[in-house]
């Protein structure tokens, strides 16, 4: 039985160091399996996912881009006004007579939540990692290398920003969180900047925005996530935003991935002028 | 082996005219024509760099002058998913590129693909098509 199990250990280990090798390498291989994937550059998991552990997310995620957005809700008079003001880029690069873009990645300015969870962890397939602390939960995304603290001790959120008294605003919000059941763990964020869009369209979200993110761990190597949003102050009713879903990345490693304004600027200088895309940061 | 190029490409401009419309995304590509230019290039710089890499490269036009040109691809998170590194093209590289110029006539463009000296390709995420099918590239999440 030892014997048995010894040489079961080795196999395992050589079959997990071949896959880590191949996932280091894997697009010199052109006869690459495409069942090897959940999705190009994502690796499956070699072996068939376990049972989800108990209130546990701990571990590098990425998502393989298959969410579905919900419709947006008509707006509020209020939301209207901050929508006709934003100019996305995509509007723009069709249509000239549209002037300028001012989505504010261009410059590079942080996405803000939920924005970079769209558009990093979930559109651009970047890894995030959850990560335990003392009293909270950290999510840090690979993209912009952006982190955020989900408090789980019982703390409050905060009802109103930036009036005297109250905390300030923030890009990222305040998060609190809480299990329900063994599998299920649910963030509320609030107290948000209102100057990120909420998504590359450049719908708004206020600072009097409740956000709900419902990820479950359905098994080892999965989650799903639905995320819904109550707006009063910009939106005439709550919708379910997005829904996605994330997968265990084997070797469980990083890459950074930055956007620097200089670098931003270069894009605007070489290509998106020449090629006839006005900018609102000339 | 051109040949070969040219049923390529007119089976890429194909499959591109089906599923342009779905793919055309985030940064639309609408400052882009439809038609692909093949160019035997020099790489001058790389820039692995948000929003989009940036391929710089020199051709030699028709009355032998050197244009410089720019090639935008997808973002380096996109971009090593589909085989990229920060040194897949270096100054100096002599280089098979294909890309999409811009409809103004200026020397910029979009990437189609890019052939190196020892044939290794590297195709874009968007217009280069994603070989095997295996996904269905969308880098911002907005078909519109």
């Amino acid at each position: 039985m030892k014997t048995l199990l010894r040489l079961l250990s080795v196999a395992l280990l050589v079959s997990l160091t071949t896959l880590a090798a191949r996932a280091q390498d894997l697009h010199a291989a052109e006869d690459v399996d495409p069942s090897d994937y959940i999705r190009e550059g994502i690796l499956r998991m070699p072996n068939p996912p376990g049972p989800a552990p108990v209130r546990d997310f701990s571990g590098v995620w990425v998502g393989p881009n298959n969410r579905e957005l919900g419709p947006v809700p008509p707006m509020t008079a209020a939301g209207q006004v901050v929508f006709e003001g934003r100019h996305s880029y995509g509007a723009v690069s069709r249509n000239a007579d549209l002037g300028v873009s001012n989505d504010p990645f261009i410059v590079c300015d942080p996405l803000g939540f939920p924005r970079n969870l769209l558009a990093h962890a979930v559109s651009s397939r970047g890894r995030f990692i959850f990560a335990d602390a003392p009293d909270r939960i950290l999510i840090a995304y690979e993209q912009q290398r952006i982190w955020r603290e989900i408090w789980l001790d019982g703390r409050g959120l905060p009802e109103a920003v930036d009036v005297r008294g109250a905390p300030e605003s923030r890009y990222y919000g305040y998060s609190v969180g809480r299990w329900e059941g063994d599998h299920t763990l649910v963030i509320e964020t609030t107290g948000l900047d209102e100057r990120p869009w909420l998504d590359e369209v450049g719908h708004p979200r206020s600072s009097e925005a409740r956000i709900v993110e419902r990820y479950t761990r359905t098994d080892e190597h999965n989650i799903e996530l639905t995320v819904t949003i109550d707006d009063p102050k910009f939106y005439m009713e709550p919708w379910t935003w997005m829904r996605a879903n994330f997968y265990w990345v084997l070797g469980q490693e990083f890459a950074e991935t930055i956007c620097i304004p200089s670098e931003g600027i270069q894009y605007r200088d070489a290509l998106a002028q020449p090629s006839g895309i006005r900018t609102e940061f000339e | 082996m051109k040949r070969i190029w040219l049923v390529a490409g007119a089976l890429a401009l194909a499959v591109f005219a089906a599923v342009s419309a779905p793919v055309l995304a985030h940064h639309s590509n609408a400052p882009y024509g439809d038609d692909i230019v093949e160019f035997e290039a020099t790489i001058t710089r790389f820039a692995w760099a948000n929003p989009h890499a940036l391929i710089f490269f020199d051709t030699t036009d028709a009355d032998g002058n050197v244009v410089n040109w720019v090639a935008e691809t997808a973002a380096p998170q996109q971009l090593r998913l589909i085989g990229w590194a920060k040194a897949s093209l270096m100054p100096g590289d002599e280089v098979t590129i294909r890309v999409y110029p811009a409809r103004n006539g200026e020397p910029v463009s979009r990437l189609n693909r890019v052939r190196l000296a020892d044939g290794t390709e590297l195709h874009d995420s968007q217009l280069g098509g994603d070989e095997g099918g295996k996904t269905r590239y969308d880098p911002h999440g907005f078909r519109n």
